[in-house]
């Protein structure tokens, strides 16, 4: 019915049809879809890098440690009171004996001086001045004290002790044995007694070189305390320690 | 004047047989090794493992905290590394009405220091191994008591929170003596009156 005309007609403008859309770029315009597809899948790592970048954040943001409770303490637990017929397992560490800026001759148990109670755990000492030396006794004993937020002890050093000495508390934590001193240390005043204490909830700064985390107070293995004498004072005496304890 | 003699004499002997009594009734011994070993043994475990180091056990009339026997560990740490020595009874307990365990550790006068004790417990349903938190130190020629708290609340029991259920389903004693490093010792390590105190 058509002539061959209008096939011609038809075949021609067929023709231009074609033409012009691959001019117009129909045929790349899958190709652009391609590309945006890869330019999809050039972005997706990218936009996977900063997402990561802000959950590593966010970890971080988990991760800081909270500050430390300002709350008082109301509620203590003696853990070593010094009344019983021993030392309870605290001793001058075998390691210490020898050295000779390590002071502690020999500990046992007193009723001259007690925090609480009637008796305390005595210290004799012998700091010569001159050079840092001090005077160490330690319990090897696993706790967990992660319920509580403080470790506390009291030490009276006599009337007749000359100014200068200071205390701290050392704990040993965690698998590795940590040994871990208070990053400040307690001046002891002679006829008085004193009493160190060192938070020991996260984020506290009452240690050197470590920031405790929620692990910290879970695995204690050793508690020691140590009185020093940096150069001075020169004392040759004792010292009592009573009422070692947490508190939350 | 002999009769007032008499009479204060026999106050005497009533009150210090109420206060004996009355001090006997405070803790149960549960082995005192008069008969023999009473079921204590060295665990089939510790005969393969190199570093635990008992040989035998027997009874021994040598030393005595109470009575004239006691359980003798012939032990031989070699010192250098850590080594131990362990006994164990298998046997079911419920010490709810107990607040305390204890036992007589003896080594004799040659022998080193720096020999430590403890006491393990294996409570519960899941055989639960609990060790002491911490060790007593042995004095050669003394005789040393090792004792822990078994109330709740207690600190003296490592890796657990001591419950009432704590107590009240025990399976096994076991008591480990350490060398951790040194001393090296051979010979014979004596344990008597394992006991629970009210």
């Amino acid at each position: 019915m058509v002539s061959f005309r209008g096939k011609a007609i038809l075949g021609l403008f067929a023709v231009m049809l074609v033409a012009s859309l691959s001019i117009v770029g129909c045929g790349k315009a899958e190709k652009g879809v391609a590309q945006k597809e890869t330019v999809k899948k050039e972005t997706t790592p990218t936009q996977a890098v900063s997402t990561g970048e802000v959950q590593e954040q966010k970890t971080e943001e988990k991760k800081e440690l909270p500050t430390p409770s300002i709350v008082p303490i109301t509620e203590e637990r003696t853990f070593y009171d010094f009344e019983k017929a021993d030392l309870d397992g605290w001793e001058v560490p075998a390691w210490s004996e020898g050295k000779t800026d390590y002071v502690a001759k020999k500990i046992q148990l007193s009723t001259q001086y007690a925090s609480k109670g009637n008796s305390s755990m005595e210290i004799v000492t012998d700091f010569p001045g001159g050079n840092w030396t001090a005077a160490l006794v330690e319990i090897q004993q696993y706790l967990d004290i992660s319920n509580y937020r403080v470790v506390r002890a009291d030490i009276y050093l006599p009337k007749d002790a000359p100014l200068g000495l200071k205390a701290k508390l050392i704990l040993t934590v965690g698998e590795n044995w940590k040994f871990v001193e208070m990053s400040s240390s307690v001046p002891l005043i002679p006829g008085e007694w004193a009493t160190i204490t060192a938070n020991i909830e996260p984020g506290s700064y009452d240690w050197k070189r470590i920031v405790p985390d929620e692990e910290f107070a879970r695995d204690v293995r050793k508690i020691a305390i140590r009185i020093e004498s940096n150069r001075q004072p020169k004392y040759s005496g004792n010292i009592y320690i009573d009422n070692v304890r947490c508190g939350k | 004047m002999k009769k007032v003699l008499f009479i204060v004499a026999s106050v005497c002997i009533l009150f210090a047989g109420i206060i004996s009594h009355a001090e006997e009734q405070q803790q149960t011994v549960l082995f005192n090794y008069e008969n023999g070993l009473q079921g204590w043994e060295i665990p089939d475990w510790a005969y393969e493992k190199p570093d635990h180091v008992q040989k035998e056990i027997s009874q021994s009339s040598d030393y005595a905290s109470e009575g004239t026997s006691s359980l003798k560990i012939d032990a031989n740490f070699p010192g250098g590394r850590w080594t131990g020595a362990i006994i164990e009874i298998m046997q079911y307990y419920d010490w709810s009405d107990y607040k305390k365990l204890a036992c007589d550790i003896y080594i004799p006068k040659d022998a080193p220091l720096g020999l430590k004790a403890k006491m393990i417990l294996t409570v519960g349903d899941s055989w639960k191994w609990v060790e002491m938190s911490k060790s007593y130190s042995l004095v050669p020629g003394e005789w040393v008591t090792v004792e822990a708290d078994i109330a709740p609340g207690s600190i003296d029991w490592r890796r657990v929170q001591v419950d009432e259920t704590f107590r009240k389903d025990i399976r096994k004693i076991d008591i480990r003596i350490d060398s951790n490093n040194k001393p090296a010792y051979e010979g014979p390590i004596y344990i008597d009156n394992v006991r629970v105190i009210k």
